[in-house]
């Protein structure tokens, strides 16, 4: 066990560094001048602003030294400066990262309450009426297309009922707790001010939902596809044969082994979510990490670009 | 033995019959619809000259954001082209690009899960470790590269989304692999002298297929929808050329004129629909366990 | 650490969340009020006005709000409300700021301005010309996206108590149009210099005061910052040693870059201004009527979209019969249905609001048969093809990059010329046009000043857009020449009666000899709550202008 974690930590080194290096290279083979792509449009016609941008981000040195530099520094715990931002890229993650993390683990931690028991009823009552309504419900949030849903439930439940807060992580009127995760909802009740704890999550309703139907419609579907393959194995049959109740089958021995390849989806999905839905934070007006992923990815600012790829890799 | 022999239901069988079997479950209300719904927006997207006189290009500016009508029968776009004909074409290049990219994706990836989680050791970490780096590469920077390399084009765009999504089903498959490989009738076969190879592919896939089946029946939706992203880039399939993804992106900006965005929504809807119907009605069929009792 | 970032307003004792809280129009709710997720409209309070302004706007190149970096549109809102240049604007012409009055020596080359001597900073120290000279030469010091501004400034010193004098290097016709530019803003050089910065020649690498001004603001305008939320919010408060009119305790910019999302803000009251509607959003406000309480208001952009041409491309698309071909066969009528009220039609380069622009009747009109006599002559009369670069992702002010490409490639296909529509990204886009690669483009023109002086001398053969973009250069063609030379002239007149005529004329050419085919001109559409804002006024920089609206 010791020796698997020290050879999982002894191999990240490395699989940082390729990351690093693969992305470095693609990057470069953007023929997009991240300077020109930057700047504004008068100063793109004085070459001498232009050329103290090249020097400020090292980008007149050879690919090499660029590349090495970049390792070098990172190595120290320097992630460098957003050529975008014009900001260190710690502190670009530090501001973007953490609504993405909540909005995500708020997510996550709703679907797996609704789809484990879904899933679970509708493997037990396979067939019946249950299985297909909960089948459909599913298969509709995995096809919906998750932009179009979301300008749609912002139009019914924003516009014209208004049940729904105005689209952003708080009321305008509410200044954010003080700092400690950064994420609202936990600083806020470690702060005790509960009226920010409960604005905040209001806020996280609606964008939260409309995320989770895929999710929720993932995570059911595998959570049925592997209690249906664990239940009829031999030695369920056995601890049945001793006239313990479905349920308790269930619980104790179907539910254990059926959740192993579901946890694996789970943590990809929480992946997938950390990883930004860029379309749902533009509608909501979400300062997530997605749309700052993709303002990096376009501006070709490899140290925003690798800096996102290394927190997304580690979660 | 006899137990063990039962609780691998397609092991041990030639391959003929067990296909076979698998013909003989496969008939049911499930199976029949998604084909249906998969066969007829096929049909629709094929014989599209016939079934709309509209050229899907020709625009009418004058015309533009008109609602549903018996002339337009989904109505027109923010260029004043018919929604219908746009629907229709545009299934040939968001369907059978969609496909391409989770078939590819997931042949690539199993095949590495089933490796990584059957060999174990140095061959795991490596392919798990190649799987991480890959899972957290931006899709945008390398579309834009491979366009910016190979010029934009459904094709080059397939490529870019393919070379990304393989990751999740290495993982999962790895995962399902792993469990199935301490299985008793795993041992057992190893016991008998059966080959490496020949487990892997006859007993453990088998059994590993059905969940990743299902995965990939929700990943055609999915799909598709990615090409929006590319599409609004410009990394993809090229307008005035529809698809499907794409009108969805730009009709969202005119969601109060709802059908330009909610048409070539249904499409998606629908046939992501299908193929998990036909996931889940092939998963069934290769697991004759169904409901509890041996058919 | 983070605390110090947001720290001076804990150093004031008032914290942030008092602050907003009294200044609200509503109370905020008790926890049990807000569970019922009730959303009222945030309009009139009993007294009659709501406290807080709340302002929705795209984030987008949104970076920094120091005056001595920022540079983009989308900050150009926020540092109209937080600081003053010497000038500002009245339409497109220059009027007083921090300066008075202003004379110009008759060469054009010295500047003298006359300056307020009781203005005040936020802080309540007294301005002074040394504040100002402080700003401009860390501005240009910094080498940032704006020091150019400066780049053809010889010197300037105070000349008085109260007095500013600016020697050009080279005549500048429109020098006091750059003026106005937030990046000439006043600051304080004593608090600037606390936290980082310098005017000294090597700002470049010393400056370090930008996270500090990106969080506080020591400026004249009638806004400080409180504190800035990226992506998220700005908040602004009071200036209460703002010389002007009163308005608001306290200005929030929220930031939200779907435009539906900011439209729907704006219609149940959590915004009051919306700055990025597209034509089609502000059309559908506009049918709603008054019962729905917002409003549009047309802002010229002084944007301008055109198609250009490559003059060393291969194939015909480098003939100025091609060009001809296609400015008679684009339907300049049919754009407007596109476009809307995000644009409006112009004569030539110059857009119609600046001087020395050419009349719109004068512009290009689509003539399908002149387009194939021009065909005909270049030798080709069934057409040719070409390859049409533009940003795929662009918004062209609010208008889809895409919707105008493909409109254009519809109106070609007419004639039989073929365009083949390539979209790339914007920032690649930007990069292969500014390298001088496509074969054609449509682009973007963005207004850096509001001076005709932007326009006209870029375009002209040899000039920064014309040579590196396109390769047209002075020797391309005799009429080339002549073009130059009008744009010269017009150029080295400080009347700008006698520059009117070379300008016109210089446009007529370019008009009919150019590799360019002039579109449209862009619009902002802005959306106001007329329950909040009686008249918003509009600035041609910065959207609207806060002291000078009327609020209800």
């Amino acid at each position: 066990m010791i020796r698997y974690i020290v050879r999982r930590l002894l191999l990240l080194i490395p699989v940082l560094l390729g990351m690093t290096l693969i992305a470095f290279a693609v990057t470069k083979a953007v023929p997009t001048d991240p300077i020109i792509a930057s700047i504004s449009q008068e100063a793109s016609n004085h070459p001498e602003i232009v050329a103290a941008y090249r020097k400020e981000w090292g980008l007149d040195k050879p690919l090499s030294i660029q590349y090495l530099t970049y390792v070098k520094n990172l190595l120290h715990g320097d992630m460098g400066v957003s050529i975008y931002t014009h900001r260190p890229v710690v502190d670009d993650l530090l501001d973007y990262l953490p609504a993405t993390v909540e909005l995500a683990t708020v997510t996550i931690f709703f679907s797996v309450l609704l789809s484990f028991p879904l899933g679970i009823l509708a493997a037990m009552r396979r067939g019946g009426i249950t299985d297909f309504v909960v089948r459909m419900l599913t298969l509709a949030g995995v096809a919906m297309p998750i932009f179009w849903l979301a300008l749609a439930l912002l139009d019914i439940f924003y516009l014209h009922l208004g049940w729904a807060p105005a689209p952003g992580r708080l009321d305008y009127a509410l200044s954010p707790p003080p700092p400690v995760t950064r994420l609202y909802i936990i600083d806020s009740l470690i702060a005790g001010e509960w009226s920010v704890a409960w604005d905040a999550l209001c806020h996280l309703a609606l964008p939260a939902f409309v995320l989770a139907t895929w999710s929720v419609g993932l995570l059911t579907r595998m959570m049925r596809a592997s209690m249906l393959s664990v239940l009829p194995q031999d030695f369920l049959r056995s601890v049945r044969s001793k006239g313990a109740s479905d349920f308790y089958v269930i619980r104790k021995h179907a539910a254990p082994n059926a959740m192993i390849p579901v946890v694996t989806v789970i943590g990809l999905a929480y992946g997938d979510l950390l990883s930004g839905a860029l379309l749902v934070e533009t509608i909501f007006g979400w300062p997530g990490i997605g749309r700052y992923a993709y303002n990096a990815a376009v501006h070709v600012d490899f140290p925003a670009i690798i800096g996102v790829a290394l927190t997304s890799t580690r979660s | 033995m006899t137990e063990s022999v039962a609780a691998a239901p397609v092991a041990g069988r030639s391959p003929l019959s067990r296909l076979a079997a698998v013909a003989r479950r496969l008939p049911n209300a499930e199976l029949l619809v998604g084909l249906a719904i998969i066969v007829t927006w096929t049909i629709l997207i094929a014989a599209a000259p016939v079934i709309t006189k509209f050229n899907p290009l020709a625009q009418q500016i004058a015309l533009r954001l008109q609602p549903p009508s018996a002339v337009h029968w989904f109505g027109t776009d923010q260029l004043g082209r018919d929604v219908f004909a746009r629907v229709l074409y545009g299934g040939r290049e968001s369907l059978p690009g969609a496909i391409c990219v989770v078939a590819l994706g997931f042949l690539v990836g199993v095949s590495l899960g089933a490796v990584a989680g059957y060999c174990r050791g140095i061959v795991d970490d490596v392919v798990m470790r190649l799987t991480d780096m890959v899972l957290a590469f931006p899709l945008i920077v390398l579309a834009m590269a491979v366009a910016a390399v190979l010029g934009a084009s459904l094709m080059h765009g397939i490529i870019a989304l393919a070379a990304v999504w393989w990751p999740p089903y290495v993982r999962v498959c790895r995962a399902l692999v792993l469990d199935l490989s301490n299985k008793e009738y795993v041992v057992a076969s190893r016991a008998a002298g059966r080959g490496s190879a020949s487990i892997l592919l006859r007993v453990i896939l088998p059994n590993a297929v059905p969940a990743l089946l299902v995965m990939a029946a929700i990943d055609i939706g999915r799909a598709i929808l990615s090409f929006s992203i590319l599409g609004f880039l410009g990394l993809g399939a090229q307008p005035p050329q529809p698809e499907w993804g794409a009108m969805v992106s730009t009709g969202a900006a005119v969601m109060d004129d709802w059908w330009v965005a909610t048409f070539p929504a249904i499409p998606i809807l629908t046939l992501a629909f299908a193929f998990n119907l036909i996931g889940d009605s092939i998963r069934d069929a290769l697991d004759p366990w169904v409901g509890g009792r041996r058919q | 650490m983070s605390d110090i970032k947001r720290g001076g307003n804990i150093q004031n004792g008032v914290s942030r969340r008092r602050l907003i809280e009294s200044g609200a129009a509503l109370a905020v709710m008790p926890s049990a009020v807000a569970a019922s997720l009730a959303v009222p409209t945030r309009v009139a309070t009993a007294a009659g006005r709501v406290k807080a302004l709340i302002v929705v706007q795209q984030p987008g190149s949104l970076r920094t709000v120091d005056p001595g970096r920022a540079s983009e549109v989308d900050a150009a809102a926020i540092m109209r409300a937080l600081y003053d240049a010497l000038l500002s604007l009245k339409g497109a012409d220059p009027a007083p700021a921090y300066a008075t009055d202003w004379t110009v020596s008759p060469d054009g080359l010295t500047y003298v301005f006359n300056l307020h001597p009781d203005w005040k900073f936020n802080d309540g120290s007294p301005v002074t010309p040394e504040d100002y000279i402080f700003s401009c030469h860390r501005q240009r010091n910094n080498k940032a996206d704006a020091s150019w501004l400066l780049g053809n400034v010889a010197s300037m010193v105070k000349s008085g108590p109260n007095q500013i004098t600016i020697k050009l290097k080279s005549l500048d016709v429109d020098f006091l149009k750059l003026v106005p530019n937030p990046g000439l803003a006043v600051t304080k050089a004593a608090t600037v210099r606390a936290h980082g910065g310098t005017d000294a020649p090597d700002a470049a690498t010393k400056d370090t005061a930008t996270t500090w001004l990106d969080q506080h603001s020591v400026g004249t305008g009638p806004f400080m910052i409180d504190h800035w939320d990226r992506g998220s919010e700005m908040v602004l408060r009071a200036n209460p040693h703002y010389w002007g009119p009163k308005t608001f305790d306290t200005v929030v910019f929220r930031f939200v870059q779907d435009p539906t999302t900011q439209r729907d803000l704006l219609l149940r009251g959590d915004a009051h201004i919306a700055v990025n509607l597209t034509p089609d959003l502000a059309d559908e406000i506009q049918k709603r009527g008054s019962a729905s309480k917002a409003a549009i208001v047309n802002v010229p952009a002084l944007g301008v979209a055109y198609l250009g041409f490559n003059v060393k491309a291969t194939g015909p698309i480098s003939q100025p019969k091609a060009w001809e071909a296609i400015k008679y066969a684009v339907d300049y009528a049919g754009l407007k249905d596109i476009y809307r009220g995000g644009g409006q039609p112009t004569g030539s380069i110059v857009p119609p609001q600046l001087p020395n622009a050419l009349p719109i009747a004068e512009g290009l009109k689509q003539d399908i048969d002149k387009a194939k006599a021009a065909l005909a002559a270049l030798g080709v009369p069934n057409g040719f093809s070409f390859k049409l670069t533009y940003g795929a992702d662009q918004m062209i002010q609010n208008v889809p990059a895409s919707d105008v490409a493909q409109k254009v490639k519809a109106d070609l296909a007419a004639v039989g010329i073929n365009a083949d529509l390539v979209g790339i990204p914007l920032t690649q886009e930007l990069t292969d046009y500014r390298a001088g690669k496509p074969e054609a483009v449509l682009h973007l023109w963005a207004v850096d000043y509001p001076g005709w002086t932007d326009f006209l001398p870029n375009y002209a053969p040899g000039g920064h857009v014309a040579l590196p973009r396109q390769n047209w250069a002075v020797d391309s063609s005799p009429e080339a020449k002549q073009i130059a030379e009008l744009s010269a002239r017009a150029m080295a007149m400080v009347d700008p009666a006698q520059q009117l005529e070379p300008a016109l004329q210089a446009q007529r050419l370019i008009n009919q000899y150019g590799p360019y085919a002039w579109l449209f001109e862009t619009n902002y559409q802005l959306g106001y709550r007329t329950d909040v804002i009686k008249k918003l006024s509009v600035d041609l920089l910065s959207f609207f202008n806060i002291p000078t609206s009327e609020f209800v």
